[in-house]
């Protein structure tokens, strides 16, 4: 896929849909103006006159109430008519396998036995869904977001998020019995051979320590296992430099692990990915980064060759 | 008050030498275990071998040299009582004769597509790749091993106890010769 490719879709499919959507966005964009530009004056002499907590309490309710209901009103729409067409065009264009749900994500449960993140979550979202074949291999990706919200007695609540960003599951080239999870190696990299005997004692989770023969795989990861040889196993050598290479394409630590069926790889991301703005048409810059994000997503599957199938688990 | 202080590390002192002790004797039962490991694996490769003889026999009419060979390598390793060189000699040898064979197979295409072929073939790619693991596995159990013995203060409880370091697997030199395809087609 190369930039040329994006560029002349751009011209050619995508304006159109972006200059039909024009409407809707103003639309929306403009709820939001007039809103604000109706509501500050009255949140300023409101205040003026009558300032206690319960009326910062009303105000800001009602705040997050018309917001809420323009978003429903007019921003969701336009989100979602964006996303069936101009996101749909250029997930197609590059892969014509895949299968896009703009308003789904993974299941609960590919995340939760997937092991990637121990901490119990109680809000799970995402969007964003594929799902398909690439080459031989059955995979399935979409955003999510997964928080645990703590609620003390006084009705405070705090969210701290625990994954958000990318997450990906393919079927494995290779059958696998036990467990193996590899996660970025904060230790190591700060605290090199004493980090490796601090990992041994708090590797917590079902299994072992893992040390693999590859140096920069090591400073980079933590692997555990409910097996030494199965680890080895899945991360090969060749496996290895993979991962490393994913890492690099993505610029940001991953999570993987080797569970039941699947390879299951984690790429946190700090924002949500093919949203359009309402304040500005989206331009050919953000439909390249939409483009390459997807496709290197989509090029997972070749670096770590689960095309290759010849061990006893067919496609 | 000084005398409590003495008895505490005394105390702090004994215990780390239980400590160091026993993480030694895991060390060194875990560089059994997966070498052991390693030999469940061959097994498995060994149990594969007749199947696999009768299967391509009727096909490959030019190759019963190579295939008698693998034959004799497996009864030799079957027959017991060989000593460790012994063993992963004859695994060297198996591990090139099979070499051989899959490279010859690419001239006969009727047993390429043969299914029951097919399946001892991924059968026996799976086992390699098994061997290959628990070999890893080996060495990296003989490395943790070996820099217990060397590394203080653990290398202190380990000369009072007489232990001594483990060899690594390493690819025999012959393994380590670039494959000579044409050798390989000819035999």
């Amino acid at each position: 896929m190369k930039i040329n490719d994006i560029n002349s879709l751009y011209n050619t499919k995508l304006l159109p849909f972006l200059l039909s959507l024009e409407k809707t966005r103003f639309k929306a964009r403009n709820t939001l103006i007039s809103f604000h530009i109706i509501f500050i004056p009255i949140v300023v002499f409101v205040v003026y006159w009558l300032p206690s907590q319960i009326t910062f309490m009303i105000l800001a309710g009602l705040y997050a109430l018309i917001i809420w209901g323009i978003k429903k009103q007019y921003i969701n729409p336009y989100k979602r008519e964006f996303k069936h067409k101009v996101i749909r065009e250029v997930f197609k264009h590059i892969n014509k396998d895949l299968e896009y749900f703009p308003e789904n994500y993974i299941g609960e449960n590919v995340y939760t036995t997937s092991k990637l993140f121990s901490k119990k979550h109680n809000h799970y979202k995402g969007d964003d869904y594929l799902t398909g074949k690439i080459g031989q291999t059955q995979v399935e990706f979409s955003e999510l977001h997964t928080e645990h919200v703590y609620r003390d007695s006084k009705g405070n609540s705090r969210r701290v998020t625990i994954f958000r960003g990318i997450f990906f599951s393919a079927d494995f080239h290779k059958f696998i019995k036990g467990e193996t999870v590899v996660r970025p190696d904060v230790l190591e990299k700060n605290f090199g051979f004493l980090g490796k005997s601090l990992q041994s004692m708090f590797s917590g989770f079902n299994g072992e320590l893992v040390s693999l023969e590859n140096p920069e795989f090591e400073n980079a990861f933590k692997t555990i296992s409910t097996s030494q040889v199965e680890a080895r196993y899945c991360l090969t050598p060749s496996m290895m430099e993979a991962l490393l290479e994913i890492k690099k394409k993505f610029n940001c630590d991953i999570f993987v692990s080797f569970i039941g069926t699947r390879m299951n790889i984690a790429l946190p991301q700090n924002k949500n990915w093919f949203e359009p703005s309402v304040w500005s048409r989206t331009n050919l810059l953000e439909i390249n980064s939409f483009a390459n994000i997807f496709s290197n997503i989509i090029k997972i599957i070749e670096i770590t060759n689960m095309n290759t199938r010849i061990w006893t688990k067919e496609a | 008050m000084g005398l409590i202080i003495l008895i505490g590390i005394i105390v702090v002192v004994f215990l780390s030498i239980v400590g160091i002790y026993n993480s030694l004797i895991g060390k060194k039962n875990e560089v059994k275990n997966s070498f052991a490991g390693i030999d469940v694996q061959l097994k498995k490769r060994y149990d594969l071998i007749p199947n696999l003889v009768e299967s391509v026999k009727q096909y490959m009419n030019h190759e019963r040299e190579l295939l008698s060979k693998i034959t004799e390598l497996r009864s030799q390793a079957m027959s017991g009582n060989l000593s460790t060189s012994q063993k992963v000699d004859l695994n060297n040898q198996m591990s090139q004769a099979l070499g051989s064979l899959k490279v010859a197979v690419e001239n006969y295409p009727d047993l390429k597509s043969n299914q029951n072929f097919l399946n001892l073939d991924r059968t026996l790619n799976e086992v390699e790749a098994q061997i290959s693991a628990s070999r890893r596995a080996y060495n990296s159990a003989v490395t943790t091993y070996n820099n217990a013995l060397e590394m203080f203060p653990s290398n202190i409880v380990a000369a009072m106890i007489s232990l001594k370091q483990e060899k690594l697997f390493e690819a025999a030199e012959v393994e380590r010769q670039n494959v000579d395809l044409k050798k390989q087609f000819n035999n």
